[in-house]
C-alpha cells in the first residue's frame, strides 16, 4: 500500500496544473516545424507564455478542428491557426469563433478576410503541379490541371485523398469555378486515366521526386521542400491563361468564450503582421505574403506574379460540405 | 475484505477510464434529436454498404496474425531453446520493429517496393515480376498485412519465449528420455504453450484490427480508415462511433471462439525448479536452422527497413534538426510513457487477477468484459474522454489541463491489453500457492507481495 501512496503523491506533486496567468493557448494545424519558431518569437517579444498544440501529418491536419468541435462547450484554445482556408470558415459556421478585426491586418487584401471578422488570412500557399524534370521535358510539362486527364499522363499522376486537407479545398474550388457537372466529369476522367490517390501531399511529393509518377498535384510548401533538397522536380503554377491557380492563405481565428481573449487578440495581431509574412517567406515552406510590399527570397513568387483563382473561401467551405459524398465515392471509400 | 475492496477499486478505475468514454460515445450515437434511434447502425448491419470494408478489415487482421505467428513462434522458440550465439543482440534487435511506429516501417517498405524502389528493381530484374505488380502488392491489403506483421511479430515472439521458459523442465526432460525432439515438441511442449500462443495471436489480431497508420498510408479501405474519414472529413462522430461497433462484435466472436477452444484445457505449468533452468536442445542441425532463421528475420524485419530509412535521409544534419525539433516531444514521450506504463502494469495486474484468480461465477464474464473494449480505436476513446473530462468544474479542469489526461488516455487505451497479458501469466500460477499463503493467516497484500508478485515477475517484465 505504501508503494501506491508514494506513486500518487509523487505524481500529484509533479503534475503541472494549468494556471490562468499571462498566457495564450493556440491550436495550430500549420506544420510545427514552421509555426513553432513564429510562436517562440511572439513569446520573446511580448512575454506572454504561448501554450501550443500542433497537428500531425498522420491525422492529416484535421485532428485539431475535431478537437475544437468536441471542446465546444468548454473551449480550451484561444486561437486557432489553420494552415488552410476552409476549417476556420467551418468553425465559424458551427458557431465556434468570435469576430475580431485586427488593425494589423488592415493592409491585407479584402478577399482574404471575413467580412464579419471571424477569420483573417495571411501568408499563402498555392496548389501547383509538380513534375519530375528527369522524366518530363520543359515542352511536355502540363500547364493546366485539365491536361492531367489526357492520355499522355495515363497512370502517371498522383493526388492526395480529396477528402482531406488542401486537396479537399482544391476540389471544392473546382466545383465552384466549373459547376458541378463539369467538375465531376473532370474528376471521373482523371480517375479513368489511372490517377494514383495517395495519403498526403508530402506522399505526392515523394512519389514525383522518386520518379514513381511523372507529375502530381500538391502544395507549394511540399514542392519547395523537394526543390531545396535537390530533387529533380520543377513547379508549374497551373492554368495561368485560364481559371488561375488556387491560392490558399493560412487563417487565424479567435475562439468564442475562451479564457484569454485579450492575449488571443495580441497573438492574432502578431500572426497577421508583415513580420510573420516575411519570416514564413524565408522559411523552408516558402509561403507567399498576401501583402504586396513584403520582401521575399528570389525563388518565392509574390502573390502579384500569379493569376489566382477567383473564389470566396466561405463558398468553398459550404461547397465542400455538399460534395463530400461524391468525393468519398470517387476516392473509393 | 481487503481483497474485495482493492479489486473493487481497480475495477471501478477501469470502468471510469476505459468503459465510460466508450459507452458515452455509443450512447450518444443512438440518441438523435431527443429520442433513441438506430439510424447510424442501419447502414452497417442492414445493408451491404460496409460489407467490403468489414471483409477488408478481417483479411488484413487474419493475414497479419498468421504471418506474425510464422515469424514470432519460431523466433521465440529459437531464442529460448537453442544455443543461439549473440542471443541478447537478436533479442534487442527483434524489439526494434515493435518500438518504431508502424507508419514509419510502412514508409520504408513503400520506398523499397515502390515502382522505383531498390528491391522492386531487384525483383523485376531477376524474377518474372513486373515493377507494376510489385508496387501494386505493397499498396494492397496484403502489403499492409506484410508491414504490420513485421511490426507485430515481436508480440508473439515474446509470449512464446516466456511461455517456453515457464515450462517445468522435468516434463520435457522425461519426454526426451523416451522420444525424439520432434515428438517432445509436438506432444509435450507445444500443447503446453498453445494457449499462451493463441492468446498472443488474439492480441495481434485485435491490434491489427484497430490499426490506422499503415492502412491510411497505403489507402486501404478498412473500418479504422472509415472511422477516421467520418470524424475528420465529415465531422460526424455518431457515424464514426457506429462504425466502431463491428470491431467490438468481431472481438466478441473471437473471445467466444477462444473460450470454446480453451474449455477444459489446463494452464498450470509454472512449477519452476530452483535452478530456474530451461531445457535446451543442443542439436547441430537445429542450431543451424535457428541461426539461419533468426538472421533472415533480422535482415528482413530490422536491417532492411532501418537502412532504407537511414539511406533516404540525405544528410546527417537532418537528424540533428529532427532532434532539436523533437526535444520536447522526446522528453514528454519518455515521461508520459513511463508514468503511463507504471500505472498500466499496476492496474493491469489487479484486473488480470480479477479476471483470472478469483473463484466466482463472475470470473469469465469479467475477463470478456475487460477485453471487449480493446478493439475500439483510440480516436473514439479520445473524443469520449474530451466530452467527459472537458468541463468547467474544478476537478475536471484540473485533470484536463494537466498531464493526467494523457495518462488517463494511455490507461484507457491499453488497460484491456495489460490486464490480458497479466491474466495469462497469472493463469500459470496454481491457486494452491496463494491459498497456502492465505491459510497461514497473513493479509492478502502480504500474500500478493511475497508469493504472487515474485512468481509473476516474468509477466511483469514482458509487460513492461
Amino acid at each position: 500500500m505504501k508503494f501506491i501512496s508514494i506513486i500518487f503523491t509523487a505524481l500529484l506533486l509533479s503534475v503541472k496544473v494549468c494556471s490562468a496567468g499571462n498566457e495564450v493557448v493556440i491550436y495550430s494545424s500549420e506544420d510545427k516545424i514552421f509555426s513553432e519558431p513564429v510562436l517562440q518569437a511572439f513569446e520573446k517579444k511580448t512575454g506572454i507564455k504561448v501554450r501550443a498544440i500542433y497537428d500531425t501529418e498522420e491525422t492529416k491536419s484535421t485532428g485539431l478542428a475535431n478537437r475544437l468541435i468536441a471542446e465546444k462547450d468548454n473551449p480550451q484554445a484561444d486561437v486557432f491557426w489553420s494552415g488552410e482556408p476552409v476549417r476556420p470558415v467551418l468553425l465559424k459556421i458551427k458557431g465556434l469563433t468570435t469576430p475580431y478585426v485586427s488593425s494589423a491586418a488592415a493592409d491585407i487584401p479584402k478577399i482574404y478576410k471575413d467580412t464579419e471578422g471571424h477569420w483573417t488570412g495571411f501568408s499563402a500557399r498555392a496548389r501547383i503541379i509538380l513534375y519530375n524534370s528527369n522524366l518530363v521535358s520543359m515542352d511536355e510539362r502540363p500547364l493546366s490541371i485539365f491536361d492531367l486527364a489526357k492520355p499522355m499522363w495515363r497512370g502517371q499522376v498522383a493526388i492526395a485523398n480529396p477528402l482531406f486537407g488542401t486537396t479537399s479545398v482544391h476540389m471544392a474550388a473546382l466545383f465552384i469555378i466549373l459547376g458541378d457537372e463539369k467538375a465531376k466529369k473532370f474528376m471521373n476522367d482523371l480517375k479513368a486515366n489511372g490517377v494514383k490517390i495517395v495519403s498526403s501531399n508530402s506522399e505526392v511529393r515523394r512519389l514525383v521526386a522518386r520518379g514513381e509518377v511523372k507529375v502530381g498535384i500538391t502544395d507549394t510548401d511540399d514542392a519547395n521542400v523537394a526543390v531545396r533538397e535537390g530533387s529533380a522536380v520543377k513547379i508549374v503554377y497551373p492554368d495561368q491563361s485560364g481559371m488561375g491557380t488556387l491560392i490558399m492563405p493560412n487563417m487565424v481565428c479567435l475562439i468564442k468564450n475562451s479564457t484569454n481573449q485579450e492575449n488571443g487578440k495580441k497573438l492574432i495581431d502578431y500572426l497577421v503582421s508583415s513580420e510573420v509574412e516575411k519570416s514564413l517567406a524565408f522559411a523552408m515552406c516558402a509561403q507567399m505574403p498576401l501583402r504586396y510590399d513584403v520582401r521575399t527570397p528570389a525563388d518565392v513568387l509574390t502573390i502579384a506574379a500569379i493569376k489566382g483563382m477567383d473564389i470566396n473561401y466561405q463558398d468553398v467551405a459550404i461547397k465542400l460540405d455538399k460534395i463530400g459524398e461524391f468525393l468519398k465515392q470517387w476516392a473509393g471509400y | 475484505m481487503q481483497k474485495k475492496l482493492t479489486l473493487g477499486f481497480f475495477f471501478t478505475l477501469f470502468l471510469v477510464t476505459t468503459v465510460l468514454p466508450i459507452v458515452w460515445m455509443f450512447g450518444n450515437s443512438i440518441y438523435e434529436e431527443g429520442r433513441f434511434s438506430f439510424v447510424y447502425y442501419k447502414d452497417i448491419f442492414l445493408t451491404l454498404k460496409y460489407g467490403k470494408v468489414i471483409s477488408n478489415s478481417l483479411i488484413l487482421s487474419s493475414i497479419t496474425t498468421i504471418l506474425s505467428s510464422f515469424i514470432g513462434i519460431p523466433a521465440g522458440f529459437f531464442l529460448s531453446k537453442i544455443n543461439l550465439p549473440l542471443k541478447n543482440f537478436f533479442k534487442i534487435c527483434f524489439f526494434i520493429p515493435l518500438i518504431i511506429p508502424s507508419y514509419i516501417i510502412g514508409i520504408a517498405w513503400v520506398n523499397l517496393l515502390g515502382k522505383t524502389g531498390f528491391l522492386n528493381n531487384v525483383f523485376s530484374q531477376y524474377t518474372m515480376l513486373s515493377p507494376e505488380s510489385v508496387s501494386n502488392f505493397i499498396y494492397s491489403t496484403y502489403g499492409a498485412s506484410f508491414i504490420l506483421s513485421i511490426n507485430l511479430f515481436p508480440v508473439v515472439m515474446l509470449v512464446t519465449e516466456y511461455a517456453l521458459k515457464s515450462i517445468n523442465p522435468r516434463m520435457e526432460e522425461s519426454g526426451l528420455v523416451a522420444g525424439s525432439v520432434f515428438q517432445v515438441f509436438r506432444q509435450i511442449t507445444f500443447p503446453l504453450i498453445a494457449p499462451a500462443i493463441l492468446s498472443s495471436m488474439m492480441i495481434v489480431f485485435v491490434l491489427s484490427l484497430s490499426e490506422f497508420g499503415v492502412p491510411s498510408l497505403l489507402q486501404i479501405n478498412v473500418l479504422t480508415t472509415q472511422i477516421f474519414t467520418q470524424f475528420s472529413a465529415f465531422y460526424n462522430e455518431k457515424t464514426a462511433t457506429a462504425i466502431a461497433f463491428p470491431l467490438i462484435v468481431i472481438t466478441f466472436i473471437l473471445i467466444m471462439l477462444e473460450k470454446i477452444y480453451m474449455r477444459g484445457k489446463s494452464f498450470e505449468i509454472l512449477g519452476r525448479t530452483s535452478s530456474n533452468s530451461t531445457t535446451q536442445y543442443n542439436i547441430t542441425w537445429l542450431n543451424v536452422v535457428g541461426i539461419t532463421f533468426c538472421t533472415l528475420v533480422l535482415i528482413i524485419c530490422v536491417i532492411i527497413p532501418l537502412s532504407t530509412l537511414i539511406f533516404n535521409t540525405k544528410t546527417i544534419s537532418v537528424y540533428y534538426d529532427a532532434l532539436l525539433l523533437a526535444r520536447n516531444g522526446i522528453t514528454n514521450s519518455i515521461l508520459f510513457g513511463s508514468i503511463g506504463a507504471t500505472f498500466l502494469t499496476f492496474i493491469g495486474f489487479f484486473l488480470g487477477y480479477l479476471s483470472e484468480n478469483i473463484r466466482s461465477r463472475w470470473k469469465s464474464s469479467a475477463a470478456i468484459f475487460i477485453w471487449l473494449f480493446f478493439a475500439v480505436p483510440a480516436t473514439v476513446i479520445g473524443v469520449g474522454l474530451i466530452k467527459l473530462c472537458n468541463r468547467p468544474e474544478g476537478i475536471f479542469q484540473f485533470i484536463y489541463g494537466s498531464l493526467w489526461i494523457v495518462i488517463i488516455g494511455y490507461v484507457a487505451r491499453f488497460l484491456p491489453l495489460s490486464s490480458r497479458i497479466m491474466a495469462n501469466y497469472l493463469k500459470q500460477i496454481p491457486h494452491s500457492m496463494e491459498e497456502a499463503g492465505t491459510v497461514t493467516g497473513t493479509s492478502w497484500f502480504r500474500v500478493l507481495g511475497n508469493i504472487l508478485l515474485p512468481l509473476q515477475s516474468y509477466g511483469l517484465i514482458v509487460h513492461g
